[in-house]
């Protein structure tokens, strides 16, 4: 497959007078984990929805898997697995149901692959989101997300508000559902220790715009200046 | 077909507490009114459209106003907007679960107070207005829950909504209170809406919601669309009012109904109404018209009709005619101009509770102390006090008479006429005496001709001219292939052919009666005298001479 999963150009995007994403171009490589860093706010959820379909971009253009989010939303969120920063279903549904519910709107579901994840994770199929813990939550998303084997994954913040013991459950599941090259996922963070452990890419966005994007030695400096980088990206992140 | 099943099963399970909820609630609200209300109250019809009238408001509270908001105030729009099927599936769910919650818990509803009290009659009257009103403000509340961030607000939103999109319609009623549009128009204006209402919610929220817009987005994409709806609505309304006020009576749509005629022949006072190509009638309206000079003018409300016995009356100098406002009939009474049959110009007017026949029939003062009471022959009942008489207007006299009724006044001599077994026996009188010489005949006097002979009808039903003087019945012939019927008037026949029927003029000259070719056999309302008919046919007034069979047309004036 020669075209990229995703291919953003010249995005902006703005929301009222506040300009969030500006002259924003990315391609993440295919059949790596791109990690998008930016501060809270800087954009990272608004292009993950653009990504989507669930805004529209005041310039520039997207394409996901070769399609228009905005023109062919089915075809792209079907071709997408997407995982928010918190579980965003219904509290009284159970993963089983969700699966359940899901499983008609996505051809490519593949029952075995949700079974394989479900055991690898250690996902309470019959226990509803509000009695899982949020760490449990996410990785019942995360299965949601990849049970239709996605070309893409979306992963929104998907460890933001987690305690260290549940951050390190959902990073294992992440890495561990990772069919090593088969998918392009884009994670955002602002997490230097999550992009640490799954980039391959690391994207930097800064000021509405990619500021630095390429392998993770590179931008962050390689082994003896990584841990300075990434403390001087910790302080840009927490500014 | 499998997400929408699953869709339908989402709004089950998240609504399933309440629909079990309400389940319960209903009989226990229904039976626990059933015991504290007093008997009287929680009895019967009444009972039942109440409680049909509450379940449907119950519904659409837990329901109408909730199935968006809930998921807008639950933050759920963000998962369902992102999957891919969209959220006009998630539309489609929510419509038929308000499509059959709303209507299933009013007919359950129905069926729990009409088990409480005996299954009574339903009563299809004002009582169940309610609950139609609350089945047209459903989509309203649908469509008002979809622009707001809280349910409870939908209610008086949709209220709301409808009271301003209503509010041309509401204006238009106030400042046009004539206009009745035609149930078929009604319904059509409340289905349209209806489906407008659905339409919007529908486009609002799969539109609006799309590209993360919020109730506000969705607010005014409902809007828009409802104003399309609308827009169509009181176009075709307007429409429909100003072809209803329409008023032309010179133009081809303008179909004459009733005629009356003031006794000189100059006035006619007419009502019609204008009929369009497909049927549509408009209301009615009145004009005098003045045979004489051709002018004619439009007089009273419209929607009034001027009134007479049959609508084909024929009033004399003194009569006064009059038309009546049906929009004022009530506690009031009537609306009422009198005017001057022979003048064409109104003499009076005010509020009256008489039946309109009275203000035809029974004439005002005539001379000083009598009354006119009705007609007699060509001469007049009249009554002073408990005094009965005759009024004879060839003589210009009052005779005192004991039984007025039985007398017809005619220019050379009076008749009387007296029922024996059933056959009528008349006898030639003198004016003012009460026994005279009997005519020696078996049959029945029909018409009376001006020369003071008539026209008699005996036992054979052979007709005849009878001089009343000597006795001499000279015989009528008619056209073997006329079939004449029972009706005559002025010397003019119904005749019955079989399909149309026609008309047949008597000629006294030559005692024949001959049928009129050019008579219009659709001529209704006719005033026929010895040398012509008028009458109504097609919408217009028309004449047709007896003489040559000539048509002429009186009203609408041709130039």
């Amino acid at each position: 497959m020669n075209r990229p999963a995703l291919t953003a150009r010249d995005i902006r995007k703005r929301f009222r007078r506040n300009a969030v994403l500006q002259d924003f171009s990315l391609t993440p490589r295919n059949g790596r984990v791109t990690v998008l860093l930016g501060r809270n706010g800087s954009g990272k959820s608004t292009f993950m929805r653009l990504c989507l379909g669930l805004l529209r971009p005041d310039a520039g253009s997207i394409e996901v898997c070769g399609e228009d989010p905005l023109r062919r939303p089915q075809a792209t969120r079907r071709a997408t697995g997407y995982v928010p920063d918190t579980p965003d279903g219904y509290a009284w549904m159970t993963p089983a149901e969700l699966y359940r519910f899901l499983t008609p709107q996505y051809p490519t579901w593949n029952a075995d692959e949700e079974l394989r994840l479900v055991d690898a994770l250690e996902v309470p199929l019959d226990t509803p989101f509000r009695g899982l813990s949020r760490g449990q939550g996410m990785k019942a998303m995360l299965v949601a997300a990849l049970a239709p084997q996605p070309e893409l994954l979306l992963l929104d913040e998907p460890f933001a508000g987690l305690d260290a013991v549940a951050r390190s459950e959902v990073l294992r599941g992440v890495i561990g559902a990772l069919r090593e090259g088969e998918q392009t996922v884009l994670c955002t963070t602002h997490d230097l220790d999550v992009a640490a452990r799954v980039a391959d890419d690391v994207a930097l966005l800064s000021d509405g715009r990619i500021t630095a994007h390429g392998p993770l030695d590179e931008v962050l400096g390689g082994d003896e200046r990584m841990p300075e980088r990434m403390k001087e990206l910790l302080m840009e992140a927490h500014a | 077909m499998r997400t929408f099943l699953q869709y339908l099963w989402k709004e089950w399970r998240d609504a399933r507490a309440i629909i079990l909820g309400i389940a319960v609630a209903i009989p226990l609200l229904l039976a626990g009114a059933k015991l504290l209300l007093p008997s009287h109250s929680s009895s019967g019809a009444v009972f039942v459209n109440v409680a049909t009238w509450g379940s449907l408001a119950l519904a659409v509270l837990a329901f109408a106003t909730d199935l968006f908001a809930g998921e807008v105030r639950r933050n759920r729009m963000r998962f369902l907007a992102r999957l891919p099927a969209g959220l006009g599936v998630v539309f489609a769910a929510k419509l038929l679960m308000l499509l059959l919650t709303v209507p299933g818990f009013t007919l359950y509803g129905y069926v729990w107070s009409s088990m409480l009290t005996g299954w009574p009659e339903l009563r299809l009257d004002e009582t169940l207005f309610p609950v139609a009103l609350g089945f047209y403000a459903v989509p309203w509340i649908f469509a008002a829950s979809c622009w707001l961030p809280r349910g409870a607000l939908a209610v008086p939103a949709g209220a709301l909504v409808l009271a301003l999109f209503s509010l041309p319609i509401y204006l238009a009623h106030l400042w046009f209170p004539e206009y009745k549009p035609e149930f078929v128009d009604f319904a059509g204006a409340a289905l349209v809406t209806l489906i407008g209402a659905f339409f919007a919610t529908g486009f609002s929220f799969i539109r609006g919601y799309r590209h993360g817009g919020g109730f506000l987005a969705a607010g005014w994409r409902g809007l828009l669309v409802l104003l399309v709806f609308f827009v169509p609505v009181y176009g075709y309304g307007g429409y429909r009012m100003q072809e209803w006020y329409a008023f032309d009576p010179l133009s081809r749509e303008f179909h004459l109904e009733q005629m009356i005629r003031s006794s000189n022949e100059r006035f006619y006072y007419l009502t019609g109404r204008m009929v369009q190509l497909d049927g549509r009638k408009g209301p009615h309206r009145m004009i005098v018209f003045d045979a004489g000079s051709g002018d004619w003018e439009a007089v009273g409300p419209i929607g009034s009709a001027f009134a007479g016995r049959d609508g084909f009356t024929s009033l004399g100098s003194q009569s006064l005619v009059h038309h009546f406002d049906y929009q004022s009939q009530g506690t009031h009474g009537t609306w009422r101009t009198l005017y001057d049959a022979n003048e064409g110009r109104a003499v009076a007017q005010g509020w009256s509770g008489l039946p309109d026949e009275r203000w035809t029939n029974a004439v005002p003062e005539y001379r000083r102390g009598w009354r006119r009471v009705g007609s007699a022959g060509l001469g007049f009942v009249v009554w002073r006090k408990r005094h009965k008489a005759i009024e004879d207007p060839f003589r210009e006299r009052i005779y005192r008479v004991a039984k007025p009724s039985r007398i017809i006044v005619l220019r050379h001599h009076w008749i009387l006429r007296r029922d024996r077994y059933d056959k009528p026996r008349y006898e030639i009188l003198e004016p003012g005496s009460e026994r005279g010489r009997p005519i020696e005949r078996d049959g029945a006097i029909i018409h009376y001709l001006p020369d003071g002979r008539v026209l008699w009808l005996d036992k054979e039903d052979n007709i005849a001219i009878l001089d009343l003087d000597t006795n001499v019945a000279t015989p009528v012939e008619v056209d073997p292939t006329l079939k004449l019927t029972s009706s005559q008037r002025g010397g003019w026949f119904r005749t019955w052919n079989g399909e149309e029927g026609g008309w047949a003029s008597l000629d006294v000259a030559s005692a024949r009666i001959v049928p009129a070719e050019n008579a219009p056999p659709d001529f209704v309302g006719f005033f026929p005298n010895w040398s012509s008919i008028v009458g109504i046919a097609r919408g217009k007034i028309l004449r047709v001479h007896a003489a040559n069979g000539g048509v002429e047309q009186i009203f609408p004036p041709v130039d």
